[in-house]
């Protein structure tokens, strides 16, 4: 029963990270159709990416969707000729936003939103080369964010929220032992939690344009008490049995655990965004998303207790700060409403640090989008397709260990999100 | 109807369009067997190396585990052919027997043999179970190049009569030869030094006028001598390439710097809080020098030249009645030594290398040459391997290499330099990014023969084997990841 449990929860809460990094921009389907674009909007999608927006909203609302991200990756190891792919789990990263306003014109909302910003499940075939350095992963983030907007006048709107963040992280992976060419498991697991805060300012010079600026600020998902395990190790005689059990602590029947601790950086953004409506039925976006990658230096895990004679198991990531520039576009016909859209994704992972779990490239997204009004309610629909640059991991950076941070060789991904939302204005 | 099947066929359609949109469309890493090469049969010549010999035996893990069994695997990739191999059965897997640690005593492991399930037919003459049926492995355990053109060895070596119809005498060239193959990797002649090695020089039962240290007539466990060596190799190679078959060649690694000659004097200093003991004279017992030096030209022997002070430990015998004092930089003890040397009453700690008492000696009447208080007691020549027996090796060993390589270029095969390539492993503690080093046991590269290596060591071959192949032919046969798959050393209990 607790397994059909947390296998339910795994499913509402699987992510995969669809844009550069391990990061998931997919907080409001109208906008996933346009190229994730429109962030300078009055939606109440927007909370997240720019609380602001809500501000011009004539009075409260609310929205659910649910992304449905199908991934594959493949990869070809330098040395030799298989090619190995990812299982194809689906995940679907959710959202929920809704505002309520209220004071003089309404000029204030107050908002709640849930959404999964950062996230990222992969799980490789069994055997697969890389299997020293992933199996599979799963890392969560669920952010619950109270907004509070003030539209000062017609012109100018100013919002805020706080985040709290929790998740999780699961990682599997084999450990090759130095003896009798035996492979042990190793599996990282903890909750994690964390704080931040996101600002915003809309500004609509006239009312065909609205220009938007939200800074949302660094997560640091910290895990206090992770569990780490290594399992199926041999019971060996001797010094060999010696040199295990200095190496893996607390060894008893095969099995060693103990706890550790790490922090994983969910990186600041900063978003800039502009509608231009042209007409009464068209609406032209622009934004461009800055994320603050450089604050992911490395991956570390400090064990409670000496793994391989250290406490320290760290991984460098050394990610750059990357833009993300977009552009769609809305149609009206009456009810119905037509996007479409694209962006560019530069990918913050620098040659030599992809890894198995963020094989990440240079990416182009293209996303189309309907939506279709029913008097309040709003029926929103989008597909997202993404197809990442092959890339080629030469010259693999090294860990504390000296181990690869992955393994060498090409990957290839490519990705597709269908998306499904429903909004309610009151 | 038909409005209904058209239905479905659009939504298949637009179903597996959806799909394969999401399918990553990855070519492999290009792998070639480059314009010239044909793997339909792949060959492999050689000795024990070849063979798959590990652990002081040939059995059937051990053989599944060849460098050309590794070899295979790689060539399947780009279109080989299968790669049988002599193994013994299930029943037998443990074939010729083998050395295992089956427990440790304190930090030693204790070494014993194996010896349930052999394929050893009679225990006389080493006889082994018959292999028939196809073989690409021709890799012979004990095999010299100077054997290459003599008949009777198939009836001698029991590893060669297994894969022969009974009483048939061959000679290995024509055994080759018939095989036919369309590719082949020779790696052979190790054994034209190695026996004279293994027995640290040592020519007990084998001197033959003049044909010692180095033979013109191919005596086992002396060096072979180079002319004779040459043109063994021109033969098999001309046989080798008589049907036009490609193919790589590999030169003979530097048996000096093999754990079966490399651990014992480490132990010996380890054992001495790292340092090789040094003997001074007068000795506790009040013996001199002059006395000991007495003693040794008493049985026959030259002054070893002990003075008063510190001294060089052990004496040893360099041959006939040549003793030497000995220098641990480069004079090595051998591993089939280390039992005698390490015995707490006869061996080293008990004065073997220096005097031992003399049980005859009486103190009442000490007079006349056989009653002196104490006797010489030189190691034996036969576990110690001396800087002129290195010297011989080496000398013989370059030369064997000039003619392997030679005759690998005049026919265009790719040369793997096994010599240039061992020295570098252990230079390096390893190769490629594979971490081994030569150190006995806890090594990776070397089994628990310390000569043979271990599958990890085999498969770390198969890879130089490739890359010059890929190199000599312009082929991309793709290298074994030998840490992805974590192929193992030395087995642990």
């Amino acid at each position: 029963m607790r397994k059909i449990i947390f296998t339910m929860l795994g499913l509402c809460t699987a992510l995969w990270a669809e844009a550069g990094g391990f990061q998931v921009v997919l907080q409001g389907v109208r906008q996933t159709g346009m190229g994730n674009t429109g962030s300078a909007l009055a939606d109440v999608s927007n909370a997240f990416y720019n609380p602001a927006s809500i501000g011009f909203l004539e009075s409260g609302g609310v929205a659910v969707g649910v992304n449905s991200i199908f991934s594959n990756v493949e990869f070809s190891p330098t040395l030799g000729s298989e090619v190995y792919k990812t299982e194809n789990p689906i995940s679907l990263p959710f959202y929920l936003h809704g505002a309520y306003g209220f004071g003089k014109d309404k000029a204030f909302k107050a908002g709640l939103s849930v959404v999964t910003p950062y996230g990222s499940s992969v799980k490789w075939e069994d055997g697969w080369v890389g299997q020293t350095s992933l199996e599979q992963i799963s890392l969560r983030a669920i952010y619950i964010q109270p907004t509070l907007a003030y539209r000062i006048n017609k012109q100018l709107s100013v919002g805020a929220g706080f985040q709290y963040m929790l998740g999780s992280v699961n990682l599997q992976r084999k450990t090759a032992l130095p003896v009798n060419g035996a492979f042990a498991d190793s599996e990282l697991d903890g909750k994690a939690n964390g704080i931040g805060w996101n600002l915003g300012v809309t500004f609509k010079p006239v009312e065909q344009i609205s220009v938007g600026v939200a800074y949302r600020s660094e997560i640091k998902a910290k895990v206090e008490d992770g569990t780490a395990t290594f399992s199926n190790i041999p019971n060996l005689q001797g010094p060999a049995g010696l040199s295990l059990a200095a190496n893996f602590p607390n060894l008893a029947n095969g099995t060693s655990t103990t706890s550790f601790t790490s922090e994983l950086p969910l990186p600041a953004v900063l978003t800039i965004g502009a509608s231009l409506q042209t007409n009464e039925n068209f609406t032209f976006n622009f934004d461009a998303r800055y994320t603050f990658w450089s604050s992911y230096k490395e991956l570390a895990f400090t064990f409670k207790d000496a793994v391989a004679g250290s406490t320290l198991s760290a991984s460098p990531r050394n990610y750059r700060d990357r833009i993300v520039l977009g552009a769609g576009a809305e149609y009206k016909i009456k009810d119905l409403s037509l996007r479409a859209g694209g962006y560019f994704d530069p990918t913050p992972v620098p040659d030599g640090y992809m890894t198995a779990e963020t094989p990440d490239a240079n990416t182009t997204f293209l996303s189309g989008g309907l939506g279709y009004k029913i008097g309040k309610l709003n029926i929103d629909a989008s597909v997202l397709y993404g197809d990442k640059a092959k890339r080629t991991n030469t010259n693999v950076a090294l860990d504390n260990r000296n181990a690869p941070v992955g393994p060498a060789g090409t990957y290839k991904t490519r990705v597709i999100v269908g998306s499904l939302g429903v909004s309610y204005s009151f | 109807m038909k409005l209904i099947s058209y239905k479905n066929i659009a939504y298949a359609a637009l179903g597996t369009l959806a799909l394969a949109a999401c399918k990553p469309k990855l070519e492999q890493t290009p792998i070639s067997k480059g314009k010239s090469l044909d793997f339909t049969k792949y060959v492999a010549v050689g000795n024990s190396l070849t063979a798959g010999f590990a652990d002081g035996g040939l059995y059937r893990d051990a053989q599944i585990n060849s460098y050309p069994n590794f070899l295979a695997g790689q060539f399947k990739l780009v279109g080989g052919g299968d790669f049988p191999q002599p193994l013994f059965s299930e029943a037998q897997k443990n074939g010729s027997g083998y050395q295992q640690i089956t427990e440790w005593n304190g930090s030693t492991p204790v070494i014993k043999p194996v010896i349930t399930e052999l394929a050893v037919t009679n225990a006389t003459t080493g006889q082994l179970a018959r292999h028939e049926g196809p073989n690409n492995n021709l890799g012979i355990p004990g095999l010299r190049m100077v054997e290459v053109t003599n008949a009777s060895v198939a009836q001698l070596n029991p590893y060669f009569e297994r894969l022969l119809p009974p009483l048939t005498a061959k000679k290995y060239t024509d055994f080759v030869g018939e095989s036919n193959p369309t590719f082949f990797t020779c790696w052979l002649g190790n054994n034209d030094v190695l026996g004279y090695a293994t027995r640290g020089g040592d020519s007990t039962g084998i001197f033959v006028s003049g044909q010692y240290p180095i033979s013109t007539t191919g005596i086992p466990g002396t060096i072979t001598a180079t002319p004779l060596f040459n043109a063994s190799t021109d033969s098999l190679i001309n046989k080798l390439t008589a049907n036009g078959a490609k193919g790589a060649v590999a030169t003979i690694p530097d048996v000096a710097t093999i754990p079966f000659v490399r651990t014992v004097n480490p132990a010996v200093a380890a054992a001495n809080g790292g340092v090789f003991p040094r003997i001074t004279f007068p000795l506790a017992s009040g013996l001199t020098a002059a006395q000991a030096n007495l003693a040794y030209q008493l049985a026959g022997f030259n002054s070893p030249g002990f003075t008063t002070g510190s001294n060089n430990y052990a004496v040893y015998i360099a041959g006939g009645t040549v003793v030497r004092q000995m220098n641990p930089a480069i004079d090595f003890f051998l591993l089939s030594g280390q039992a005698t040397l390490t015995n707490p009453t006869t061996g080293l700690a008990a004065g073997l290398g220096v005097v031992r008492p003399n049980p005859s000696f009486n103190p009442a009447n000490p007079v006349g040459p056989a009653n002196f208080p104490v006797l010489a007691n030189p190691i034996a020549d036969n576990i110690v391997l001396d800087r002129q027996e290195v010297s011989t090796i080496r000398t013989a060993t370059s030369a064997f290499n000039t003619k392997l390589r030679s005759a690998a270029q005049i026919k265009g095969l790719a040369i793997v330099d096994a010599d240039a390539i061992f020295n570098q492993i252990i230079r390096d503690n390893g190769i490629d990014g594979v971490s081994v080093n030569s150190a006995f046991i806890s090594g990776g590269l070397f089994s628990l023969d310390g000569v043979h290596l271990t599958p990890k060591g085999y498969a770390i071959v198969a890879n130089q084997f490739i890359k010059a192949i890929n190199t000599t032919y312009i082929a991309q046969i793709p290298l074994i990841d030998v840490n992805a798959r974590n192929i193992r050393g030395v087995v642990f209990p």
